[in-house]
């Protein structure tokens, strides 16, 4: 009888356990086939991997990551959320529910997701731009000042960090402090294309049009066909009555 | 006598059926060329050109498929061909035109651009064709009076309108401007370039909360369009309007 009983109870680990051996190795051949950007086939071997084994929170937040890439949104929320609700702490579970979120333009939700990331991590100052960033995607400005102001005490030259906070001084109209964490970020990285855009537009903030010329200038020294900067560019010249010029422009958009 | 008149006939037969090879070859590019099967299509028209140097359509199809391979010299040289057997073909001085503007030489697409208008008067797209070309080459002032025509042709003629109205901008008329994108927007409510347009025309009048209107009006045709939500960040921005407008531009 006690055979039988000890026979039962490894078979029945057994099982479990080639449940758990195969799931892991469906999933590593779906991250191969996501790393190669083949996501349909890589959709099929996590669906296999969590028939054998739905537990696994790496497999549910691969699937959403999955769905997410196929713009399934939707799809990719289920997921992340399955992953939630066997780890509360996944961050990468919460990292792709707010970028899913952000995908669907609901910026309330994609911050509260990218709330809990710091929470788990707070020495990732990734996480606090993460949560920073999205804050400005939903217009909280301010709040998002704080985030970046702790992802750069983390790390004072974290140029990511000081663009967003100097977008964050031009919406409360500080343009004299926005220019000079722009100059940081551009003597940090002087190809930081974006930085010198946001410079230009904080120059017109303050109607010096000839020196936001020169800023859109340089945005498009490094990236000549970036269409932001060309159409700023426009403005700028618009606005200094080089009316002919700015048409040339725009017929070249 | 008999032996004349036989081979009279002989040579005429040869040369009708040599006619209808060549146009056999150049219809077999043509359906090549549809197909987008360029390589396969230079090749026919190659064989009808050979067959008979004079058939232009051959040298006009020739161009039109090395233009579409993006090789706008050989397709300018096509095109010239065609020309020097028939200096009226419109079709070899349209070709020349855009293979002229592929290349960003609007001065000699807008020569071009002349002489088909020239041969062709009464057609207005060929005044508006010439017009854009002076335009994309900054003469604002000469497109003006090609626009005229063309409209004079079709007063209700929206695209010439439209260009106008950039002519009339950039010249620093703005009034003007505003008046000939008003009329494209009666003709064509959803013609979105006119609603842009007319926004950048009242910011250049500083008229900011009314081309902030434009804009709007402009993404509410075509949502996906990035430009107009760009051109709302500036007036927002114009009117003080930071938030919004920083809103605007982080979700952008």
């Amino acid at each position: 009888m006690k055979s039988i009983q000890l026979a039962l109870c490894f078979f029945i680990l057994c099982t479990f356990c080639m449940g758990e051996d195969a799931g892991r190795y469906f999933d590593n051949l779906g991250v191969k086939l996501y790393s190669a950007r083949n996501y349909s086939e890589a959709q099929d071997y996590f669906n296999m991997s969590l028939q054998q084994n739905s537990t696994n929170p790496d497999a549910w937040v691969h699937m959403g990551d999955t769905e997410r890439a196929l713009r399934d949104y939707n799809g990719s929320l289920d997921s992340y959320n399955q992953a939630i609700e066997l780890d509360g702490q996944k961050a990468s579970a919460w990292s792709g529910l707010a970028d899913a979120y952000s995908a669907k333009k609901d910026y309330a939700n994609a911050s509260a997701a990218a709330e809990k990331l710091p929470m788990i991590s707070p020495k990732n100052k990734g996480y606090w731009l993460k949560e920073g960033s999205l804050l400005q995607m939903e217009g909280n400005f301010s709040g998002a000042e704080s985030s970046l102001d702790r992802a750069l005490a983390l790390d004072a030259n974290y140029k990511d960090a000081l663009y967003r906070k100097a977008l964050s001084k031009m919406a409360a109209n500080l343009s004299g402090q926005a220019v000079e964490l722009l100059d940081k970020v551009i003597a940090l990285d002087p190809k930081y294309k974006q930085a010198h855009n946001a410079k230009g537009q904080a120059l017109e903030m303050q109607g010096s049009y000839d020196a936001a010329l020169k800023a859109y200038e340089r945005a498009l020294r490094i990236d000549p066909k970036w269409n932001v900067a060309l159409i700023n560019k426009m403005h700028a010249l618009l606005e200094s009555g080089r009316q002919k010029e700015a048409v040339d422009l725009l017929l070249r958009l | 006598m008999r032996i004349i008149t036989l081979s009279f006939c002989l040579f005429i037969i040869a040369s009708v059926c040599a006619a209808e090879e060549t146009a056999y070859f150049d219809w077999k590019g043509l359906k090549s060329y549809a197909a987008k099967n360029y390589p396969e299509s230079l090749i026919y028209f190659d064989k009808a050109i050979e067959q008979d140097p004079n058939y232009v359509d051959a040298w006009v199809h020739k161009g039109d498929a090395q233009r579409a391979q993006k090789d706008y010299n050989a397709s300018l040289e096509s095109y010239g061909g065609a020309l020097r057997r028939k200096n009226d073909s419109t079709p070899a001085w349209s070709g020349l035109i855009e293979a002229y503007a592929a290349l960003n030489d609007y001065m000699k697409a807008s020569e071009a651009a002349a002489r088909l208008t020239e041969i062709e008067p009464a057609r207005k797209e060929n005044w508006l064709r010439e017009g854009n070309m002076l335009q994309m080459q900054g003469s604002y002032e000469e497109a003006l009076s090609r626009y005229d025509r063309a409209i004079e042709i079709d007063p209700r003629y929206k695209d010439a309108l439209y260009r106008k109205g950039l002519s009339l901008l950039a010249l620093g008329n703005e009034s003007g401007a505003l008046e000939q994108f008003e009329k494209v927007i009666v003709l064509d409510p959803a013609y979105k370039l006119a609603y842009n347009a007319k926004g950048l025309a009242l910011q250049a009048e500083g008229r900011y909360e009314e081309a902030n209107e434009a804009y709007g009006d402009t993404q509410r045709i075509d949502a996906r369009w990035s430009q107009p939500v760009i051109n709302q960040v500036h007036a927002l921005l114009a009117l003080d309007r930071t938030q919004e407008a920083m809103k605007l531009s982080v979700t952008t």
